[in-house]
């Protein structure tokens, strides 16, 4: 799906756990989750910290958006 | 002199010296030794091979009656008994190109003899026989014959003494190279050990499950400032309303949906489930922000970090989900995206 979209122009930056697959399909953007079970999420916060977390985490997947892999890769990978 | 391991090369008219399009039709012959490109690849290869046999085939004759002349060749590679054959390179030249490719999964899959070409990419015969034999990759055009005879010879003698041969991105080689033979004979539990002894080992060994080698695109870049763009997610995480209302399948799926991201600062767990069989999702049921994190996708609109956020997202589940069908999926999902004049998106995988 990752490819997909871009093929049609639009960046992705995909969150994931699964960096080695994703890289092996070709995405180009990937961040990696807080786990398989909750990319997006850590649990073992207090929700107020949780939140925050989460909103840092969004906010360095977007700033992915605007680099690009250097030249001769083809992916960044970030945790 | 008996011992050099043979070489049988298979090359067209142009490159036997025959002439151009004008004797494209021409039949299978053979030559002794090595003719044209075969010179280079015999010095290439070194002392330790000799190219026994040249087969010379008209481009015409061999694209329009592939089979037959396959069988054609097949007669004479038997009667040199060859460790190896060689195809072309056949670049970018279309029906030689079918040529080298037919020629090399005939030959590793006929008669089991260590078989490799060079096609350009964009070459017919690359994506017609790249599953079925070894293609390395080359340029476009013959100029780059003196560069790529010499990484041919070596994977050749490689192949030759059965080392390890590596994934095609790896190799350089077009799509997954030989198919993997398998000998349904031997239970999948004992195959599988003897791979893992045979990796651990550092010997030889196949894979029976094919990864496809995929292409490369190119990478797409925000044409606008951050604080500009409208942000959609996308999942495949199986996230759906209560109620699961379009009864999307938690496997094997068939299609993917669209729903509301709601009018609330987040998702609220009381109005979202998930349709995948394949994660505990206890985490995210008791926040489905975890997995879609739209509270925090509004919180950073409300910092203006990002322009906009598109007001529903896209969700399947990726579990046991034929590639293919995922293709389609993204590409739909990319339609909807450019209708809904979405300038990037956050994709998250379980």
């Amino acid at each position: 799906m990752t490819k997909e979209i871009e093929r049609a122009g639009i960046p992705v930056v995909h969150v994931t756990n699964l960096t080695e697959i994703s890289k092996g399909i070709g995405s180009h953007r990937i961040l990696r989750g807080n786990s398989v079970l909750h990319v997006f999420g850590n649990p073992g916060l207090p929700h107020e910290q949780e939140e925050k977390y989460r909103e840092n985490h969004l906010a360095k997947a977007l700033n992915m958006l605007e680099v690009k892999p250097e030249a001769g890769q083809n992916s960044i990978v970030e945790d | 002199m008996a011992n050099k391991l043979k070489v049988v090369h298979y090359i067209n008219q142009f490159f036997a010296g025959m002439g151009g399009e004008d004797t494209a039709s021409v039949g299978v012959s053979v030559r002794e030794g090595a003719v044209g490109p075969g010179l280079a690849l015999q010095k290439a290869l070194g002392d330790e091979y000799r190219i026994v046999a040249t087969i010379v085939c008209g481009d015409n004759t061999i694209a329009e009656d592939t089979d037959r002349v396959l069988e054609e060749f097949g007669k004479i590679i038997k009667k040199y008994d060859p460790d190896l054959f060689v195809a072309g390179p056949g670049f970018n030249a279309g029906r030689y190109g079918i040529g080298c490719g037919a020629s090399v999964a005939y030959v590793t899959e006929q008669l089991k003899i260590p078989a490799v070409t060079g096609l350009y990419a964009e070459n017919p015969g690359t994506d017609l026989y790249k599953d079925r034999g070894y293609i390395l990759q080359t340029k476009n055009n013959a100029a780059s014959m003196g560069k790529f005879i010499p990484v041919l010879a070596k994977f050749a003698d490689r192949l030759v003494k059965g080392e390890h041969i590596g994934d095609g991105k790896q190799e350089g080689y077009h799509g997954s190279g030989k198919a993997p033979e398998i000998d349904f004979s031997i239970p999948a539990s004992k195959r599988g050990v003897d791979m893992l002894l045979k990796k651990y080992q550092g010997k030889d060994f196949s894979t029976e499950v094919i990864m496809p080698n995929h292409e490369e695109i190119p990478v797409p870049v925000l044409n606008k400032p951050l604080s500009e763009c409208t942000i959609a997610f996308v999942t495949d995480g199986g996230l759906v309303p209560k109620g699961n209302p379009d009864n999307m399948v938690p496997t094997n799926s068939k299609e993917f949906n669209r729903y509301s991201i709601g009018t609330g600062d987040g998702l609220k767990a009381d109005d979202y489930e998930v349709s995948h069989q394949g994660y505990n999702n206890t985490f995210v049921l008791e926040d489905p922000n975890r997995l879609v994190p739209i509270d925090a996708a509004i919180a950073l609109k409300k910092k203006g970090e990002i322009g906009n956020l598109l007001d529903h997202y896209y969700t399947t589940a990726g579990v046991m989900t034929p590639m293919e069908k995922g293709k389609q999926f993204g590409s739909d999902i990319a339609q909807d995206l450019k209708d809904h004049n979405v300038d990037a998106v956050i994709l998250t995988s379980t």
